[in-house]
């Protein structure tokens, strides 16, 4: 049975874990999100509200915690919904800001963007839980396209800010969503139901993140796949009961709004796949699952995790969460990424010799031990003995051993009329070459 | 008794065109055109001339159907270059006003322009234009005409627009093979920028975007005057080659797709249509998806707007483009480019319309014949001070000085 992971998740109960994951939910949108989150009881432990002293005092559910900023200028009511002075405001109180991140080893920073404290607030909190120690994954919803250009002009500046500060960003554009909701939705209920759906997916994002699965993630390689200046990622869940349960599930799956039509997914240069299901989840549904979305996934590196639950028999829920890096992070590898991208390409490495050489099932957990993160976060407690068959079935399919060839700029590409004139480079790609070539889409 | 409107030509060799336009200029500076002339282009690539021989017999042909339309001789043009090689900054000149009463002369304003030509370019490059900004009296911004006025130090703020030599004379000897003079040089960007903008919008501070066949040359103006300048080796040659190897089609094929069936953005519409490829005899060869010619098409242009805008973000000019947006150049054609262009740059786009030129109406609206046209307006503007009525002094001073200042 799955107990909360907490992220240090080998250590007797009393102790404080090493890599403590903190949330904070920035402005009136963070703080609706985290206490929607709060009603359907799936918060991570630690759990605040940055709110400014300018909005009026909420009711907030017991689980969190309120960080009120304060100003020492007089703001009159116009401060509102302007990001500057949100922001001046944050610096004022960055004291605050570090003092309530220090000691966490996570960060999850939850901010509407686009009004003034969200957008304002989340960046300068981010740099302050960067300075404290942490590591620092942002989670950012951008505003509908109707309201106009000015929230989504200063919700596209934030974003800016915050890809240069955090360690990892997951955008969430309500826009998007917009398919989603039942034709006739009056305007009030839009965001009610916007959050419900931004809700789950987070619920079940976070689950991955604190619950141990029945074939587990470690959190370290996930967050090893958020990680990186200039990551983006998008969270698609969909859900479904009943017999044909996988039928609907996966339909929903590749018709959701987020994917564009399969485009997010083969821009991917990583794709985790999760499924959550109750006793009753079978090695053909995750199989189907695979066997649908791994095609669709381009050169991404996939990802499979399940995990089982008692109480939700009949069920199925499938989180998928799609990661593109950026070609800048590429080109600054070096100084961003370079130290992570290089160990875990020997990772890599060391982990496929070793599911080669030792593929016996003489105990141990390859999946484990090839994540010695630095306090072995995801080492110690071996595999849950529930189910060896499903576990067997969703490594095999685990295509991460996969050494991805395909992206080394070795392989010449076509340049066609222009195979002959001098290579047109600009900021290190050949412009002659066709874009959708560099881009990586594959038209069928 | 004597004709006193000169002819002018503007010759630009370009990638898919060559095109000469032949206009008038009249006394009070009105510009009329009175002939056009074109010829497919065979001899450039990506703006450069690769084949000399080919690109000299494409610049007669066009030439010589200017001379008939317009019943002129043409003996010298105005030449439009461009290239991946043409680079864009901005330099200042300095120079003291050593003169007892220190009144800036326009000796001062001559050799302080020279000053701020002079920079460290690499030895196989050489100065296009050297365009002035602003002046500085004395530290003193935002001066239009300094001559006059009394200070110590004169500076002036100039854009230097410089390319490759060898890659430049190619095409000025072409020209010349045919005995024809060249007057001046002109980079392409810079010309259609001429035609299209008035007064007003280089005020406001406009962007330029000239997207031809071999390459997109841009150009932001703000407060009147020229800030930056630059050109991407992206055209619409391009496009038909990225087709040809995403739909698997000949390069003259995707041609003809990307004429009759393309466009700037993938429409919702069009999902599940198919083309029939078909042979002479109108036998269906294969199928292609109208949607995958339209993402190649899509993906390509929203690079190049991209690349575009990040430039101009860079130079730190993008919030002062209040005027908007303004394409021209073959590829302005494409259908709903400028919705493609105003979702990328998040400004109004305009397709760019010649301003301020009499005569030949379709040849105006055209976009691809921006570029020629502003050569035009470039020749006029510099001969226009010729035209001014002089005294016999200083019409003999004028001419002593133009023979020892002469490049």
């Amino acid at each position: 049975m799955e107990a909360p992971q907490s992220p240090g998740c080998s250590r007797p109960p009393g102790e404080t874990p090493a890599h403590a994951l903190r949330l904070f939910g920035v402005g009136t949108a963070g703080m609706r999100l985290l206490s929607h989150l709060a009603a359907r009881q799936a918060l991570p432990p630690t759990a605040w509200v940055v709110l400014p002293a300018w909005d009026p005092m909420p009711t907030l559910p017991e689980e969190l915690r309120c960080l009120r900023l304060e100003s020492a200028a007089r703001l009159s009511w116009g401060a509102m919904g302007d990001p500057d002075s949100a922001r001046a405001m944050a610096q004022e109180n960055y004291d605050r800001l570090s003092e309530a991140c220090t000691g966490a080893e996570w960060v999850w920073i939850l901010a509407g963007l686009g009004g003034g404290s969200g957008s304002g607030m989340a960046p300068v909190l981010a740099r302050a839980a960067r300075e404290a120690g942490a590591r620092v994954i942002a989670v950012a919803l951008t505003p509908f396209q109707w309201e106009g250009t000015l929230r989504h002009h200063q919700a596209q500046t934030a974003l800016e800010e915050l890809r240069a500060v955090a360690d990892g960003l997951v955008c969430l554009p309500n826009q998007k969503l917009h398919p989603l909701l039942p034709q006739p939705t009056p305007l009030l209920e839009a965001y009610q139901r916007v959050n419900e759906l931004l809700g789950q997916g987070l619920e079940a994002f976070f689950d991955l993140m604190t619950h141990r699965g029945l074939v587990p993630l470690p959190l370290e390689k996930l967050c090893a796949l958020l990680r990186g200046r200039h990551a983006e990622s998008v969270l698609v869940t969909a859900r479904a009961a009943g017999a044909d349960r996988l039928a609907v599930a996966s339909q929903a799956l590749l018709q959701h709004p987020l994917l564009e039509e399969g485009q997010t997914l083969l821009a991917a240069t990583s794709v985790v796949i999760h499924v959550t299901g109750g006793p009753d989840l079978a090695v053909g549904e995750v199989d189907g699952l695979v066997q649908l979305l791994g095609p669709r996934c381009g050169h991404a590196e996939v990802l499979v995790g399940a995990a089982v639950r008692p109480d939700w028999s009949g069920e199925l829920r499938v989180l998928l969460v799609v990661t593109r890096r950026g070609e800048r992070l590429v080109r600054n590898g070096q100084v961003h990424a370079g130290a992570t991208a290089g160990p875990e390409v020997l990772r890599e490495v060391a982990r496929y010799r070793m599911q080669t050489i030792a593929e016996a099932p003489a105990g141990g957990d390859p999946l484990d031990q090839d994540c010695p993160g630095p306090s072995h976060a995801a080492g110690g407690t071996a595999v849950p003995n529930g189910n060896p068959r499903t576990y067997a079935a969703g490594r095999r399919r685990n295509p991460a051993v996969r050494l991805r060839q395909g992206m080394l700029p070795l392989n010449v590409l076509p340049r066609g009329r222009f195979e002959k004139t001098q290579p047109n480079i600009h900021r290190g790609e050949d412009l002659d070459i066709p874009t959708y070539i560099r881009r990586g889409i594959i038209l069928d | 008794m004597f004709d006193q409107t000169p002819i002018l030509v503007g010759l630009e060799v370009g990638t898919s065109k060559v095109c000469a336009v032949v206009g008038e200029l009249h006394g009070d500076g009105q510009l009329t055109i009175i002939g056009l002339g074109q010829s497919p282009s065979r001899g450039v690539r990506k703006g450069e001339i690769t084949d000399l021989e080919q690109a000299r017999l494409d610049i007669q042909a066009a030439l010589s159907e200017a001379e008939q339309m317009a019943n002129v001789e043409i003996r010298s043009v105005f030449l439009g270059v461009s290239g991946a090689h043409i680079r864009g900054f901005n330099n200042r000149g300095v120079h003291p006003i050593t003169s007892e009463d220190h009144e800036v002369t326009e000796q001062d304003v001559h050799d302080v322009i020279q000053n701020a030509q002079t920079i460290n370019l690499p030895a196989s490059h050489e100065v296009i234009h050297a365009i002035r900004q602003h002046f500085l009296v004395d530290g003193q911004d935002g001066i239009l005409n300094p001559v006059g006025m009394l200070g110590g130090r004169l500076e002036v703020d100039v854009h230097i627009i410089h390319g490759h030599v060898h890659r430049l004379q190619n095409a000025v000897r072409a020209v010349r093979e045919l005995h024809l003079e060249v007057e001046d040089v002109v980079f392409n960007g810079l010309a259609s920028a001429l035609a299209i903008l008035d007064r007003e919008q280089k005020e406001l501070g406009a962007l330029v975007v000239d997207m031809g066949g071999g390459t997109t040359d841009y150009v932001v103006y703000t407060g009147g005057i020229l800030r930056h300048a630059g050109v991407l080796a992206v055209g619409g040659d391009h496009l038909t080659n990225d087709l040809a190897s995403g739909l698997k089609v000949a390069l003259s094929r995707a041609e003809q797709l990307k004429v009759d069936y393309g466009a700037a953005l993938v429409d919702d519409r069009i999902r599940g249509q198919t083309l029939d490829l078909t042979n002479e005899f109108g036998a269906t060869l294969r199928t292609v998806h109208l949607e995958h010619l339209r993402r190649i098409m899509h993906l390509r242009l929203e690079e190049t707007f991209e690349l575009v805008r990040q430039e101009i973000e860079e130079a730190g000019l993008y919030e002062s483009l209040r005027a908007g947006v303004f394409l021209c150049g073959g590829c302005a054609r494409i259908p709903l480019v400028s919705q493609l262009a105003e979702q990328v740059f998040g400004l109004p786009v305009f397709q760019g319309r010649t301003q301020a030129v009499n005569g030949l109406k379709t040849a105006l609206d055209q976009p691809e014949f921006a570029c020629a046209i502003g050569l035009l307006k470039y020749g006029a503007q510099r001969r226009r001070p010729a035209l001014r009525s002089r005294g016999l002094m200083q019409n003999f001073t004028q001419t002593l000085r133009e023979l020892f200042f002469r490049r």
